[in-house]
């Protein structure tokens, strides 16, 4: 790891406790920030729109549920995917219990690097979960 | 069995009349040629009731017949929603409840309930996950992309049109601002809807499971593409072709319904040492860029 300013970081997870938990282990880390949390890949879109769309807002990594939102019309890694290709530099951490490594491998066809997958069950550490997002970035560099 | 005793009446009548008149020219007749027209009459109307009730069954037939395929219909989307509630409640619902109870053991540090905590994850992760998974596929939800490739995964070489995939623009920046400089000219990506996705995936799983049933099968190839308001499926595989056309079982059944559903139709063919299962299916795209400015931009404007 390098000793620049800290990793920041977004969550996109509907599942409020496994969010605060998250949320718990990137604020125990020193090399990671919390730039914002939402519930859903609306919510976040919907925040960037009042943002107008400003790179800056955008962290270095996401750590984001596929899956995320009471009705999820449109997911998390689709939308990512798409932002990443008009060009905006950031990583992700997908989180989910699904089976993940067919998925990246789809996702990695457009934006080769900068992907990780993480398994959501109560075996998950918060070492894990930070290292997948160091790894991550390590991957695309930091804008 | 009354018209047919007239029918006999009638005939033995009219050959006796002849009989009469052949061999007694001189008798008086009237009473017998009344009593023939009579019966004629009668034959007449039983051969226009039998004519009605020919009809009557006819199309009482065509319409227990449309009745069939419409509830084969019905009972498909049924069947496809509830599997796609069942299998949401699983994921969203029974697996995030597993493993809070499975954390929260964890967090006591005690040994026996670390195992039990262990079982738990194992019932999440390999049995809930593989129901929900068969009811239907969480990547589904996704693309259809993302189902089908671990559908096919070993099993398949899979050819899906560009616009079906991640190669495609989902128009994103119909409702957030596009970064300069990017002028990569993409397809349209094109959105299924849950239904279809399925009936697609069904369709997919069911080709290819016949193919490498047939012991000479070595190769399945499953090509995809869309044009127009047509979406074609084709599973072909260098087995050796059936002897006789498709024989219907449970799976062809719902492949059946799904084709009725969506005005195609299917075939089996063979095509230089290959054997094509080609389904062909009407629908009416709907491009991800509209989905997504309908459902995003409604959430962005609520505000």
């Amino acid at each position: 790891m390098n000793n620049e300013r800290p990793i920041s970081v977004m969550v996109v997870e509907d599942d409020v406790e496994f969010q605060s938990l998250l949320v718990e282990v990137i604020s125990g880390s020193a090399d990671l920030v919390l730039r914002d949390v939402f519930d859903s890949i609306e919510s976040f879109c919907k925040a960037w729109s009042t943002h107008h769309g400003t790179e800056e807002w955008l962290p270095d990594v996401f750590l984001a549920d596929v899956l995320a939102g009471a009705d999820p019309k449109v997911d998390t890694p689709t939308v990512l995917s798409a932002i990443r290709s008009e060009g905006y530099n950031f990583a992700v951490v997908l989180i989910s219990s699904l089976e993940l490594a067919h998925l990246i491998k789809i996702f990695q066809r457009r934006n080769p690097r900068g992907w990780r997958a993480l398994k959501k069950s109560s075996r998950l550490s918060g070492d894990e979960v930070i290292q997948a997002l160091r790894d991550a970035v390590d991957e695309v560099g930091r804008q | 069995m009354l018209r047919y005793l007239a029918l006999v009446l009638f005939v033995g009548l009219q050959l006796s009349l002849i009989a009469q008149m052949q061999f007694e020219p001189g008798r008086d007749l009237k009473g017998t040629v009344a009593f023939g027209i009579a019966v004629l009459v009668i034959t007449v109307i039983g051969f226009l009731s039998a004519i009605q009730n020919f009809n009557k069954t006819l199309t009482t037939k065509r319409r227990i017949s449309r009745d069939l395929v419409q509830t084969k219909e019905q009972l498909f989307a049924i069947d496809s929603l509830t599997r796609r509630e069942v299998g949401a409640w699983l994921h969203g619902v029974l697996q995030p409840q597993l493993m809070r109870i499975a954390r929260n053991a964890r967090k006591q540090g005690i040994p026996a309930l670390e195992a039990i905590a262990d079982d738990l994850d194992d019932i999440s992760e390999k049995l809930v996950r593989d129901y929900a998974h068969d009811l239907y596929p969480p990547a589904l939800h996704i693309s259809l992309e993302a189902g089908l490739t671990a559908l096919l995964d070993g099993r398949a070489e899979l050819d899906l049109d560009p616009a079906l995939t991640d190669v495609a623009d989902i128009g994103i920046e119909a409702v957030l601002t596009s970064k300069a400089g990017s002028t990569e000219v993409r397809p349209q990506r094109i959105t299924l809807g849950p239904d279809l996705a399925y009936s697609v995936y069904r369709i997919v799983e069911e080709g290819v499971s016949n193919a490498w049933k047939k012991a000479s099968t070595s190769r399945v190839k499953v090509t995809i593409a869309v044009a127009g308001g047509e979406l074609t499926i084709v599973v072909t595989d260098d087995g050796v072709a059936p002897n006789s056309t498709i024989t219907k079982g449970l799976g062809l059944t719902v492949i059946d319904a799904i084709v009725n559903q969506n005005d195609g139709n299917y075939e089996l063919d063979g095509v230089d040492g290959n054997v094509n299962f080609r389904v062909n299916l009407r629908f009416s795209p709907v491009l991800s860029r509209e989905k997504i400015a309908q459902h995003v931009s409604a959430q962005i404007y609520e505000r």
